[in-house]
C-alpha cells in the first residue's frame, strides 16, 4: 500500500465526489446527481498512478478508465441508469480503495435486491443503512457487508 | 427577391466548395486479432446481426453508403464513426480488461434492450440493421452469457 500523502490526498477526493453522489441517489435526486457524476469524472481523471507499483498502475489505470465512463454517463442519465452505472462504479470504488487504501472507516453495504435480486454492493462512511439503489422506495434496504479501516 | 438570389448562389458555392475537403474514411482491409468475433465463440445469427446493425460505427471498416462521399454528409457520418469507435470498437475488443469487457458489455445489453442502439438515424437508412425480436433476443442472450462468464 502507497503511503505517499498526496496521491492518498487524490483518491480520498475522489471517495468524496463518489459519496456525495451516492447521498444525492439516496435523495433520488437525478440533476444533483448529473451534476456530481461530471465533478467525479474530474476527480477521476486528475487521478496518477505514478507513485505505485507498475502491476497497480495497471490495475488502477483500468479501474480509473472504467470509473471515469460509468461517471460521465451518470452526468448525462436518467435515475434508472445512474443507478445502473452505479453499481459497476462501486466496484471500482471498492476494488481502488483495496490498492490505495483510505484513512476513513468506510463501509460496504449491500442490497439483495436490486439489478431484480441480483443484488449491489456501495460504500458509505454511515454505518446506517441508506440505500442509493432505491432511494425513498426502500431506504433502509440493505446491510453492511464489512467495514474497512 | 434579389437578396434570395444571392443567397441561394453563397449556398451553391458553399456547397461546391465543400465537396473538396478531405475525409477521413474508415477503412481496414485486415481484422486484427482481437476482434470480437476471433476471440469469442460466437453464434453465426449472432455474428450476422452483430456486423449488419453495429460494425459500420463500432469497427475498423465501414460499408460505406453512397452518399457517404457527398459533404456534408460524409462529415456527419466521419463524425458519428468517430464518436462511435470511442465508445466501444469490437475489432480491438481483446485489448480490453475483464474490468473494461464486463462494462462495455452491461452497456451494450441495455443500449440495445431500450432501443438506443443502432441509432434511428442509421435504422432510417439501413432497414437491415433493425434487430427482429428473435435476433434481438439471441444478441442480448448471448451478450449476458458472455458477461456471466466475465464475473
Amino acid at each position: 500500500m502507497a503511503m505517499d500523502n498526496s496521491q492518498d490526498a487524490k483518491a480520498e477526493a475522489i471517495l468524496k465526489d463518489y459519496f456525495n453522489l451516492k447521498d444525492a441517489l439516496v435523495n433520488d435526486d437525478n440533476s444533483k446527481a448529473k451534476e456530481l457524476g461530471n465533478t467525479l469524472a474530474q476527480s477521476l481523471k486528475s487521478f496518477d498512478a505514478s507513485s505505485y507499483s507498475d502491476s497497480e498502475q495497471n490495475e488502477l489505470n483500468d479501474i480509473i478508465e472504467d470509473a471515469t465512463e460509468h461517471a460521465e454517463h451518470i452526468g448525462e442519465s436518467d435515475i434508472a441508469h445512474q443507478r445502473e452505472h452505479f453499481k459497476t462504479l462501486s466496484k471500482d470504488m471498492t476494488d481502488m480503495v483495496a490498492i490505495t487504501g483510505t484513512s476513513m472507516t468506510i463501509y460496504e453495504q449491500y442490497c439483495p435486491m436490486y439489478d431484480n435480486n441480483k443484488g449491489g454492493a456501495w460504500l458509505s462512511m454511515n454505518e446506517e443503512i441508506r440505500n442509493p439503489y432505491f432511494g425513498a422506495q426502500m431506504l433502509k434496504c440493505g446491510k453492511v457487508q464489512r467495514e474497512i479501516n | 427577391m434579389k437578396i434570395v438570389k444571392i443567397i441561394a448562389w453563397i449556398a451553391l458555392v458553399a456547397f461546391v466548395v465543400i465537396q473538396f475537403f478531405p475525409v477521413d474514411y474508415n477503412q481496414s482491409e485486415t481484422v486484427p486479432q482481437t476482434d470480437f468475433m476471433l476471440v469469442n465463440n460466437v453464434p453465426a445469427t449472432v455474428e450476422q446481426s452483430l456486423q449488419v446493425s453495429c460494425y459500420d460505427c463500432h469497427s475498423n471498416n465501414t460499408d460505406y453508403p453512397w452518399y457517404s462521399k457527398v459533404q456534408p454528409s460524409s462529415w456527419y457520418l466521419e463524425h458519428h464513426i468517430k464518436e462511435g469507435k470511442a465508445e466501444l470498437n469490437f475489432n480491438e475488443w481483446g485489448n480490453l480488461s475483464d474490468r473494461r469487457k464486463n462494462s462495455k458489455l452491461r452497456s451494450i445489453i441495455n443500449q440495445i434492450e431500450d432501443g438506443e442502439m443502432p441509432l434511428d438515424s442509421y435504422t432510417l437508412i439501413h432497414r437491415d440493421a433493425i434487430f427482429s425480436e428473435a435476433n434481438k433476443t439471441a444478441v442480448i442472450d448471448y451478450m449476458n452469457k458472455l458477461k456471466d462468464s466475465l464475473e
